[in-house]
């Protein structure tokens, strides 16, 4: 029997077993943080090695809110998202309403959708540069087929259409994930009022707008909130497919920001915009945390 | 109103088969009980009835038409489900759901509103938000809901068992008044069998998916068909004492090893009857006599036990090995350990067969 | 029955269309993956014959410039080495605040949001680290920083497991008197195995995928991982869109085989809170 040697570590056992992550979090989460936010009030640059290092105050920040790259950046990141959750939103609702249903092979169907989430990103822009090439892909080849268009699109390559190529791929990538909690949401529903609705005489539509939905409110919410502070993070897909282009059309922060640490080799100046990146996102996320719980209330 | 008929219907779950060729029929605005214990098919056939299920085999009539295809949107029924469904609405919204559903016309819509929340006592409810309310409250929208699109026929499964006794019994009370004013034909699903026979102008006792006894409470009680019907009906339940039918000089009798009983009249009836010797005798408690004092034909006992029920006790007599118990009204002067007798009062116990378990008498 | 009949079929219908709609891009690449550079022109969907020239081709660097058999090496080695590094400290640390509460709420949340700050927060500071404590370009290096991100995964995922563990054997077993040490490794741990087993397979799922840390930290091809390999594929020898394909599916299909396996658990992982399991 392994009868309590040492009573120190039987005492703080519960705090020995959390040391490590303390410390790993420690330096890589908190202590990144800790020096992305020093090393964005200076100029460090780094060829090789650093080749310039001054403390500037907040001259990055002054610089990053006129940037028009950055400006442009944070417009596309939030349209991308803007568009993209509630479509994924709205798409997995309708999906999770299918599945819920007793239908043969749902197992294998609700396998068949993860799909897309796991798929490696880089992978999948692959998939979909394929898809919208203008000489040969099957975009193309189908919307010709059926008369739609005359000539080919260069879908990613036209400013006016790359943004929404991009939005495209990630509808496909990420409606998945919005299905599956919703799906979750609704199977943990009870079914009782669903039955008194029934005998009511309630159609299902009206069943569905009256019972089903408010009480799949707080599911939704959730989902959204999830999904949005992810769409901001977007960046293997745009690397892969368009890197920014063409012009800025598809710029979004996560570029932005490793095209100025990495191309233009600017890591304070990366840094000021990390941070400030950071902050809208905290920001944001604060207000629609704010906004479910009042909706939660009510 | 309408008469419902259910026909040979039977249903499987797997392997198990919940209800076994159920024949049943409601008459127009009767009130009926479905009684049994957990498992016995009953909450399925209440199901079935109201369209969330559907009969493996059978066929439900409403009015001679066959609703087996109609959804329960379709059918016009209320239903009360245990669990007091309401809606995260007000009152008034939870009540006016299904005339809204239907499209009716506002002043319509708040006149029956109006009228139901009055018979159910709910008019200074109508406002509250029906989720806050206590249950025997939420039970009352449940079944105002229900009632209030003067459905063909009403459904109660188990409304009332998730109440404490005292709403229980005022919502007993609530549902017989409602019946007679309304006069909907109802089917009210139970485990509880005092529930039942207060309630049901006929009682359908199911066990294990078969119909025991469809009959009037009186008759469930007096006359019941077979063993289970005759232990589940009745509080305190019957006493049973294993007996072999032996004849004697013409007069057949029961040896009950510690005592013998006389069948005197009833003689030729059993004999002809029984189909074996071994044979059941029921008596219920609050149909034996007991006394200090030893009269004619009294069995002699030892008291083994007393339970006190409130007003009532409920007296263990060991006589031999064999243990019967006697209901007493009132304040008791027994004690145990005490010699006393008892006596069953005329024609008042039944004789059943052993191995079918129907009755003789 | 008319309104029933017609939410089966719509049912049907939406979901067959759906399917196609997710599948056809997976399926499109793989048919891609059979054809020469001439036959994708030819040949708009289905492929010619199931030939797997691309697949041997892009195996050789001399052929196609990139180093596709030493890039799956490295992913599996980083991806297989991070992922013992986050279990084992997330398992205890999950442990610890399944049993204990350690930390209280605030240290759970706190962890949490590691996990759902945008990663490219990190990519300054966690480079320049990595720089200068020599770790850069190192098996080592990138599979510490994978092993970061994915703690607070494998914490949120075991706490659930440690949770539907009842506390009764915990109890049990310091009763007889069996050191905490023992109480963890020896009665409750057995009983998460499987959990714990899908969670390595998420943490290695997520190593795999992961782009740009690898892109920053790896900088010999020798030693990129896969998606970093994968996405030089264009530029240096043309556009070889049939190998691009073939070395896309062979990236995805560890990830598919393994996310079969786990199918059961992987709902709980990905979607990380969104579910209440």
């Amino acid at each position: 029997m392994g009868v309590a040697k040492s009573s120190s570590i039987e005492r703080h056992w519960n705090k020995l077993l959390i040391l490590p992550t303390m410390i790993y979090l420690g330096i890589f989460a908190f202590g990144s943080f800790g020096l992305v936010l020093f090393l964005s009030f200076t100029n460090i640059a780094f060829r090789g090695e650093i080749s310039r290092f001054d403390i500037i105050g907040v001259e990055n920040y002054a610089k990053a809110i006129m940037d028009p790259t950055f400006l442009t950046a944070l417009k596309n990141t939030f349209i991308l998202a803007g568009v993209a959750v509630p479509v994924e939103m709205l798409l997995g609702l309708g999906i999770a309403l299918m599945l819920n249903q007793d239908i043969k092979g749902r197992r294998i169907l609700r396998s068949l959708f993860i799909l897309p989430m796991i798929t490696t990103p880089i992978v999948v822009g692959n998939m979909w540069r394929l898809m919208y090439n203008s000489e040969f892909g099957l975009i193309n080849y189908v919307l010709m087929s059926w008369g739609i268009l005359s000539k080919p699109v260069p879908f990613l390559g036209l400013p006016e259409t790359a943004l929404w190529a991009i939005i495209l791929v990630d509808i496909w990538q990420w409606t998945p994930f919005t299905t599956l909690i919703i799906l979750a949401g609704l199977q943990a529903l009870p079914t009782a009022p669903y039955e008194a609705a029934l005998v009511d005489g309630a159609s299902s539509w009206q069943i569905f707008r009256k019972i089903t939905l408010p009480m799949l409110v707080p599911t939704l919410l959730i989902a959204f909130l999830l999904r949005f502070m992810d769409a901001i993070k977007i960046f293997d897909i745009v690397y892969i497919t368009t890197f920014g282009g063409p012009g800025l059309s598809t710029e979004i922060v996560g570029l932005t920001i490793y095209k100025e640490a990495f191309k233009k080799l600017n890591l304070g100046y990366a840094s000021a915009l990390t941070v400030l990146v950071l902050f809208i996102v905290i920001i944001l996320s604060n207000i629609v945390l704010m906004i479910i719980n009042k909706i939660m209330r009510r | 109103m309408v008469n419902v008929r259910i026909e040979n219907a039977t249903k499987r779950f797997g392997k198990t088969i919940a209800v076994n060729k159920l024949n049943l029929e409601v008459k127009d605005g009767e009130f009926v009980c479905i009684l049994g214990p957990s498992g016995c098919g009953k909450t399925t056939t209440l199901r079935c009835v109201a369209g969330l299920d559907k009969f493996d085999e059978g066929h439900i009539y409403f009015n001679d038409e066959m609703v087996d295809h109609l959804s329960p949107q379709e059918r016009n029924i209320g239903m009360v489900f245990q669990f007091y469904v309401v809606y995260r609405m007000t009152v008034r919204e939870n009540l006016a759901f299904p005339l809204e559903i239907k499209n009716l016309p506002r002043d319509e819509i708040n006149r029956r509103v109006k009228e139901i929340a009055e018979i159910l006592r709910l008019s200074d409810l109508l406002d509250v938000n029906a989720t806050k309310l206590g249950p025997a409250e939420k039970q009352r929208v449940a079944l105002g809901r229900a009632l209030i699109k003067e459905p063909k026929v009403l459904l109660l499964d188990e409304p009332l068992t998730n109440l404490d006794a005292k709403l229980r019994t005022e919502m007993r009370i609530e549902l017989m008044r409602l019946h007679k004013r309304l006069r909907s034909t109802t089917i009210f699903v139970t485990h509880d069998q005092l529930e039942a026979m207060t309630l049901g102008d006929r009682i359908a006792v199911m066990n294990l998916g078969v119909l025991q006894q469809y009959d009037t409470p009186y008759n469930l009680y007096y006359h019941p068909k077979n063993l289970f019907v005759a232990d589940f009906i009745g509080s305190p339940s019957m006493n049973f004492i294993e007996c072999t039918l032996k004849r004697k000089n013409g007069e057949a009798f029961l040896d009950a090893t510690d005592f013998k009983i006389n069948l005197g009249d009833l003689s030729n009836v059993i004999l002809r009857k029984a189909s074996s010797e071994e044979v059941l005798m029921g008596i219920r408690p609050e149909h034996i006599v007991i006394s200090k004092e030893n009269v004619n034909d009294a069995f002699t006992g030892i008291i083994d036990f007393i339970e006190n029920i409130g007003d009532k006790n409920i007296i263990h007599v060991k006589i031999g090995n064999q243990i019967i118990r006697v209901l007493v009204h009132g304040r008791t002067e027994f004690k145990l350990n005490e010699t006393v007798y008892i006596k069953f009062l005329m024609n008042t116990f039944h004789v059943f067969d052993k191995k079918t378990g129907s009755v003789i008498v | 029955m008319n309104a029933k009949h017609l939410i089966k079929i719509i049912t049907y219908l939406g979901i067959i269309v759906t399917s196609i709609f997710f599948l056809t891009p997976i399926a499109y690449t793989f048919f891609t993956s059979f054809k020469t550079q001439v036959e994708i022109y030819q040949y708009p969907i289905f492929p010619k014959d199931f030939k797997l020239d691309n697949y041997f081709i892009i195996f050789n660097p001399k052929l196609s410039g990139r180093f596709i058999l030493w890039n799956i090496a490295s992913s599996a080695i980083v991806s297989f080495g991070s992922m013992i590094i986050s279990i084992i400290v997330g398992t205890i640390a999950a442990y610890s605040i399944s049993r204990y509460r350690t930390g209280g709420d605030n240290l759970f949340f706190m962890i949490l949001t590691t996990r759902m700050a945008p990663p490219i927060v990190f990519a300054v500071p966690i480079f320049l680290i990595m720089k200068y404590s020599g770790l850069i370009n190192t098996y080592l290096g990138l599979a510490i920083v994978y092993g970061a991100f994915n703690l607070a995964l494998v914490i949120w995922m075991m706490k659930s497991f440690f949770d539907e563990v009842p506390k009764d054997i915990d109890d049990a077993a310091q009763i007889d008197g069996w050191s905490k040490f023992h109480v963890l490794f020896k009665f409750v741990l057995p009983r998460v195995y499987p959990g714990l087993f899908a969670t390595a397979i998420l943490c290695i799922i997520f190593a795999w995928n992961e782009f740009l840390f690898a892109l920053l930290l790896m900088q010999s091809p020798y030693n990129q991982t896969l998606p970093v390999g994968i996405a030089g594929f264009y530029g240096e020898r043309g556009w070889e869109w049939g190998q691009m394909a073939a070395a896309g599916l062979i990236a995805i299909l560890p990830i598919y085989i393994f996310a079969l396996i786990i199918q059961r658990h992987l709902v709980r992982g990905l979607t990380m809170g969104g579910v209440k399991e």
